[in-house]
């Protein structure tokens, strides 16, 4: 499949139509959905609506929108009026969205096929996408492996070219750990940059939509339709704040990138190597490269598990049973109801959060754990500045390794450790964009970061677009099906 | 910190209306605690002089209020399709008061 940005010049100068778009996609789906599962529904009926009602507004001569015809996959945990929301969890599994997103709202507005909902974590809580309640998705580079979490369908349809583009939520690394695992590129914006209006929400002060593609064109291009300011999150940043999107700017000689060496120092040799390798083909752009302070980020998994899981305590304390979602049948009492809704309701993972955030809040413990956590956070943030007034961007390898075998990771620690290197930026509120930066031995892909100061989207994704006009990596496809 | 006994933690899952069983409680506590542990990390930071980080984005200096404009809100019965019990347009609940 073409890039978004491609297939949509393609339809805008009638080299094809949306109808025929939408009948390749899915005849394309339907060979390969069954091997990934990347998707809990396909609106198969309302693609064709959608063509239709877009080939007769080509055929008047009406202005066609900024993303006419590009398929985009949106994670289950996004609204879509009149269809389900379930955030892959066991409450939710009849829950039907009684209005847009902002970002689905947008989407609208510009002509984008929505292919449909995919597969995460429950309630976005997880890293390798097995914790979903409904089913597992599988790595289309291996099925053996995970595709990464918790994004992880959204991660692997735009992967195994179901949609052109998908979007993901980001806590702590949950659109750029599946986009490195699965060969794509990610950008996780400037906290604030897209409205939140829509998203069920997790860690309140660190989830960002993200979009996901395998060319920054594509990111740029979804960036610009979806980041703008909305009334309805009140942590929407205006637009006046940001640096505009720009389609022909290229990486700038003369940038400076930190890389933070002993922060990374104990990762394996062949993580390393890639990672290097990276950094030499930025040098070889033009770019400085220094050496940056940032082994403060060697806390960031113990501050953000106790920060992630206090907020989602209490955004997730609304599920209980009264004003949507499951209600027990069990329940005689109103207590029981509560009680009973959410053990019914909520897997072990889900309730594994709410009990730590719940104790880190209550009293006797707050000032230990949740106040001593937002200290460090800010120190966090201090040591993120120190650096960005030496550097542009900070570059740092997206996962330990590459994608592990489904059901080989157990203990829910080691599970979050593998945030490590993308959290800093949920931390912060700083941009961080994730690429592709090679193929382990083993044939396993594995990325990199390039993390940038709050409102300078456009200027990753700028270097971003250099790096993959130099490199082929976002070209490579998986082998699936029977038409390759 | 001391373990967290099995009594506390029925206490703390008491809070998070979370109904469980003896025998999943004893495998949660079990990761509960190795989790608590690690956070405890952060005992290594000096954090004297440090205000605690209740803003992330620069721009989020002035309080983000926005104009108080009426407008439409969302229809009370779209809303209630999505409510497991109602009676007349309320949200049904077990009794909580009892004679």
């Amino acid at each position: 499949m073409e890039s978004a940005c491609e297939l949509h010049r393609k339809l805008i100068e009638g080299e094809t139509s949306a109808g025929q778009i939408a009948e390749q996609l899915l005849a394309h789906i339907r060979r390969i959905e069954p091997q990934v599962g990347a998707f809990l529904k396909v609106f198969e009926e309302s693609l064709f609506e959608h063509a239709d009602r877009l080939d007769a507004k080509r055929k008047g001569g009406e202005l066609l929108g900024k993303l006419a015809g590009v398929p985009i996959a949106i994670k289950d945990n996004i609204n879509i009026r009149g269809e389900k929301t379930t955030c892959a969890s066991r409450y939710l599994e009849n829950f039907v969205a009684p209005f847009d997103a902002t970002v689905i709202r947008r989407f609208r507005e510009e002509d984008a096929f929505i292919v449909g909902k995919t597969n995460l974590d429950e309630f976005a809580m997880g890293t390798s996408c097995e914790y979903s309640a409904f089913q597992t998705t599988k790595n289309p580079w291996n099925l053996d492996l995970v595709p990464g979490g918790s994004s992880g369908g959204s991660a692997a349809a735009v992967a195994s070219e179901m949609s052109s583009i998908a979007l993901g939520s980001d806590t702590g690394g949950s659109i750029r750990l599946p986009a490195s695992f699965c060969n794509i590129a990610s950008i996780k914006p400037t906290y604030g940059r897209i409205s939140r209006y829509g998203l069920v929400a997790f860690g309140s002060s660190l989830d960002q939509i993200g979009p996901m593609a395998y060319r920054c064109e594509d990111l740029e291009r979804t960036l610009q339709v979806i980041g703008t300011y909305c009334k309805h999150d009140s942590t929407s940043v205006p637009e006046k704040d940001f640096e505009p999107i720009s389609f022909e700017r290229r990486f700038e000689k003369g940038f400076t990138v930190g890389v933070p060496w002993q922060f990374i120092e104990g990762v394996p040799q062949e993580t390393k190597e890639i990672f290097e390798r990276a950094v030499k083909t930025l040098q070889s752009l033009g770019a400085r490269i220094i050496d940056v302070d940032l082994s403060i980020l060697k806390y960031g998994v113990a501050v953000y598990y106790i920060l992630c899981t206090a907020e989602a305590s209490t955004n997730l304390a609304r599920f209980d049973g009264v004003r949507y979602g499951l209600r027990s049948e069990r329940a005689q009492t109103l207590d029981e109801l509560y009680d009973f809704s959410r053990e019914e309701g909520f897997g072990d993972e889900v309730k594994r959060r709410i009990l730590l955030g719940t104790f880190v809040l209550s009293s006797g413990y707050q000032d230990a754990y949740y106040h001593k956590a937002q200290k460090v956070r800010q120190i966090v943030i201090n040591k993120f500045n120190d650096a960005f007034s030496e550097c542009d961007c900070i570059a740092l390898p997206t996962s330990y390794s590459g994608a592990f075998t489904a059901g080989a990771k157990k203990d829910p620690l080691s599970l979050y450790l593998e945030d490590l290197f993308t959290i800093g930026a949920n931390l912060a509120g700083i941009p961080a964009l994730a690429l592709q930066g090679g193929f382990l031995p083993d044939g396993r892909p594995l990325g990199f970061q390039l993390f940038g100061p709050q409102n300078h989207d456009a200027e990753l994704l700028a270097i971003g677009k250099s790096f993959q006009s130099v490199t082929d990596y976002c070209m490579k496809r998986p082998k699936l099906g029977e038409e390759r | 910190m001391e373990q967290i006994s099995e009594d506390e933690f029925l206490h703390l899952a008491h809070l998070c209306r979370i109904s469980i069983s003896k025998k999943k409680m004893k495998e949660i506590l079990v990761e509960f605690q190795a989790v608590v542990k690690y956070v405890e990390l952060l005992n290594e930071v000096d954090t004297s002089g440090v205000e605690p980080c209740n803003y992330v984005a620069q721009s989020h200096s002035k309080t983000p209020l926005r104009d108080d404009e009426p407008e439409n809100s969302l229809d009370k019965d779209v809303f209630l399709k999505g409510t497991p019990k109602t009676i007349a347009s309320l949200v049904q609940v077990p009794t909580v008061l009892r004679s």
